[in-house]
Parts: structure tokens; sequence; C-alpha cells
């Protein structure tokens, strides 16, 4: 069974931190709002090698970020099939 | 699908509540049903229909009441969250003796047994933090 992690938070929470201790191989990770600004680190994260990795693409527009090559970045239509696609979502924020 | 949605954040504190508002308009778009909207913690801000943002600004209260009205979807306001923060129907306005009720007339104040039969009877249940 795999899920689906959304992350809204920036680094000076621990979101992020909370999620990659629970996320398992086959999961997928959505930055979405502040979130987004942890792009870079989560791409870097050898935690991460096992899980997809999404970024909203509008909300990193908005804060001017460039995602890295390995975080996809995805409009709500791509977010509301990823949400289908697993069997739960867990939010983290 | 079947999805339920569940907003903890208010308008205009976090952008949670518009992100839980463009989901909800792109799931309808792609054809999923919304089985439940439900409001909780800060989100039953949502449903106060006394919000006046200035005129050339989104206004998020309205869309939400734009969308469940154009969909017919079933919105409820956790109403002991409502309550404290003082989103009132007419019904509560008048059992606790305040002036106005501020419920926006899409919304319904119900309790956390509808978030529990959401929870069982949709396929997916995706939550906006605050």
């Amino acid at each position: 069974m795999s899920t689906l992690h959304t992350v809204n938070k920036t680094a000076a929470d621990d979101a992020l931190a909370a999620c990659l201790k629970v996320a398992s191989s086959g999961d997928s990770v959505l930055l979405i709002e502040d979130g987004v600004y942890q792009a870079s680190k989560l791409a870097g994260n050898p935690q991460t090698r096992a899980l997809k990795l999404f970024a909203l693409r509008e909300d990193a527009d908005a804060r001017g970020i460039s995602l890295p090559a390995t975080v996809t970045a995805i409009g709500y239509a791509q977010f509301v099939e990823l949400a289908c696609e697993h069997q739960r979502s867990v939010s983290w924020f | 699908m079947k999805l339920t949605v569940l907003v903890y954040s208010a308008p205009y504190s976090t952008e949670a509540a518009y992100s839980a508002y463009r989901f909800t308009a792109s799931a309808l778009a792609a054809g999923h049903e919304i089985y439940r909207l439900f409001f909780y913690y800060d989100g039953v801000h949502n449903s106060n229909a006394s919000s006046a943002p200035p005129q050339d600004e989104f206004d998020l209260v309205k869309a939400w009441s734009e969308l469940i009205k154009t969909h017919k979807l079933d919105a409820i306001s956790c109403v002991s969250s409502a309550l404290r923060r003082g989103v009132l129907d007419a019904q509560e306005a008048a059992r606790y003796e305040k002036e106005a009720a501020s419920l926006g007339s899409q919304f319904v104040l119900s309790g956390l047994g509808q978030l529990v039969d959401a929870n069982a009877k949709s396929d997916r249940v995706m939550s906006f933090g605050a």
C-alpha cells in the first residue's frame, strides 16, 4: 500500500524530517506551499532514493524556486491524480 | 473516485485553504465526486459569510460558496469549532442569544460523526493543514 505525503512547511519546521522517517519505498512526497523551499534539500537526501518526488509548479514559481531534476513539477490536475494513485495520504504540517 | 477534502486553515492565515480550494476544483474538473468538504478548527472561517475582502482581491469565502452551489457539494463546518469562532447559523445565534448569524447559506454546522462517515465512505481523504 503506497502513500502520498504532502509537506507544506519550510525547513524551520520538522515536517519534512518527520515525513522522511516514515516514508517507504514506492511512496511519493509532494512539496506544496512553503514546502517547495525544501526542494533542493529533498533531492539531495539519500533517504529519498526509493521515493518519487514532486513539487507544485505554481507554488515553486510564485516563490522563484528552481526545482532540481529529481523533483518533478506538477499542477493541480496531477496532484489529484497522485491522490487517486496512492491508497492513502498523509499531510505533514 | 469519491474524495473528501478536510480543511484546517482559515483564509488569510496560511495558504492551505486556497490550496484545498484549488485541489477541490481540479478534482471536480477531472470528473471525480467530492463526497464531502469538512472544515475543522480555523478552517470554519471559510464558511463565514460576513467576510468582506476588498473587491479587487480573490474572495475565497465567496469562491467556496459558488463551488459548493454549482456542484451541489456537501459542505460541513465543525459545529464546536464554529461556535468558538463566532461562525453561527440562525438557530445557534438564537440559542446563544447572539446578535448575528454568519454561517454562509451553502454550509451546514455538524459534528465529527460527519468526518468519521466521510472517512468510511470516501475512497480518499485529502487534508490541508494550517
